[in-house]
């Protein structure tokens, strides 16, 4: 649709828009309206204007309203989020991560989209790393984890994930929300975590797994939990179909994995921000190839 | 830097030579990911050039950082459709989830109508795509956002319009 030189004055758009909401309630009203038309070339070039318009919102690919309506609401409750965090960003941060700095006891949430990745400052000399498509909120100088990854470093903090409260000293901590548990890795000092189940102090290499039932010391996995602070993703025997969900942590769309290859094991360092290379990486490093359908809908298959 | 020099033309390939990587740099901080913001990069430059309009020495990082940053809204709004889009497909049994072709152009529709609406007040965007798109009347909608009739009547007409003024009295 391209905009046409020609204006037609605002009056008769509003007339036309009038005529075409009524005639929605009203068939009966074509006679008249066609009177209407033939009255002045400029009635007949609105009128045809929004009818070519209306095509946009009949086009037959559309999902179903059901579907398209509160898809369309999301999305734009989100683009109005990242619009206004982003210009909170440009405003008081320079760099390559902004940083914001939040007064105690303000409230405050920050979301991360996918393959972002976000820093703050909770005072006091404490540094919070936000990973991609993340977000938490700042209340009185703690951190609630709400979903996704965070990095906390500082001499002293307090921070609750879904399952635990974190008290670090002199710490570097990530927390992070899985399916069911969070997860709790120290890289540096020594972290106290409270939860309904139990009490535990933890050091610099332990990790801990905390749901609602139960605390589960967890062992040094394939993945580096901190490497991706530094913008890496670093895994040691991985399997593929692990290391694929990890992925698409950093990338859009759908990342698919055909079950014939998904216990293939691979190690590497890969860089978080050249997924669409990490993809070509993996097809040099194991007999796999990847399918492009569309950049959002990818699929790794034998080769 | 004197009167003469502000107005002088710039040659493309001096301007895409002298602000390419400030450019890059401007947009990795906003997309947070270099590949992305090389492609926009790319993009704002084309724009420049199918724009085919001469650039004067004045001030061309303000033209390029105003076109880059449509893009980067642009782009934006296509991730939060497309993560919109596949959170409501999740929803669904897998057998009932449309081809990857028409996920695409389902997505480029709701792009179209996203763009056009994106304007508008929350109140008003959702009166009428009740009434647009779900084909209620205006009593249906009234009803099911609990406002008069004759405010909805007011949403839709002036959706509308908006709609009409981007499509047909916005230079491209």
């Amino acid at each position: 649709m391209s905009p046409a030189s020609e204006r037609v004055p605002e009056n008769i758009v509003r007339v036309a828009i009038e005529w075409q909401m009524r005639l929605r309630d009203n068939p009966q009203l074509q006679e008249p309206l066609h009177d209407w038309l033939r009255r002045d070339p400029r009635h007949q070039l609105a009128w045809q204007r929004l009818q070519q318009m209306a095509g946009v919102f009949q086009a037959s690919q559309l999902p179903h309203a059901e579907q398209s309506i509160p898809l369309l609401k999301r999305a734009s409750a989100d683009l109005g989020r990242r619009r206004s965090l982003k210009m909170l960003g440009v405003i008081v941060g320079a760099g390559a991560l902004a940083t914001v700095s939040l007064p105690s006891a303000w409230h405050a949430g920050y979301v991360t989209a996918l393959g972002e990745r976000r820093s703050l400052s909770l005072g006091n000399g404490t540094q919070v790393l936000l990973n991609g498509d993340s977000a938490v909120d700042v209340q009185g100088g703690e951190l609630f984890l709400r979903a996704g990854e965070v990095l906390l470093d500082g001499p002293r903090w307090q921070a609750r994930c879904r399952f635990a409260a974190c008290s670090g000293s002199d710490a570097r901590v990530a927390l992070r929300e899985r399916d069911g548990f969070s997860e709790i890795r120290v890289e540096r000092g020594e972290v106290l975590v409270t939860s309904p189940v139990g009490q535990r102090r933890l050091r610099a290499g332990e990790g801990l797994g905390v749901s609602a039932a139960a605390m589960t010391v967890l062992g040094q996995g394939p993945l580096d939990p901190f490497a991706w602070s530094r913008g890496l993703l670093v895994v040691n025997d991985i399997r593929l179909g692990e290391f694929l969900a990890e992925a698409g942590r950093y990338r859009h769309g759908w990342l698919g994995c055909d079950p014939r290859i998904a216990e293939l094991r691979l190690s590497g360092v890969f860089r978080l921000d050249a997924p669409a290379s990490l993809l070509d990486n993996i097809s040099h490093l194991l007999p796999v190839k990847v399918v492009e359908r569309t950049r959002w809908w990818v699929r790794i298959v034998p080769a | 830097m004197s009167l003469q020099e502000a107005d002088s033309i710039v040659p493309f390939e001096v301007l895409y030579g002298t602000h390419h990587g400030w450019l890059n740099g401007w947009l990795r901080r906003s997309v947070g990911c270099s590949q992305q913001a090389a492609d926009l990069a790319q993009d704002t430059f084309l724009r420049l050039l199918v724009r085919n309009q001469p650039v004067t020495a004045r001030a061309p990082r303000a033209l390029l950082a105003r076109i880059a940053r449509g893009l980067v809204i642009d782009h934006w709004r296509r991730d939060a459709l497309e993560r919109a889009y596949l959170e409501a497909l999740a929803q669904l049994p897998e057998a009932s989830h449309p081809s990857p072709e028409v996920r695409h152009e389902a997505l480029q529709c709701l792009e179209r109508i996203a763009q056009l609406l994106d304007e508008l007040k929350p109140a008003v965007r959702e009166a009428f795509l009740l009434y647009q798109l779900g084909g209620l009347t205006h009593a249906q909608v009234a009803a099911q956002l609990e406002v008069s009739s004759r405010t909805v009547e007011r949403h839709v007409a002036s959706a509308l319009l908006h709609c009409y003024r981007l499509c047909f009295e916005t230079p491209a």
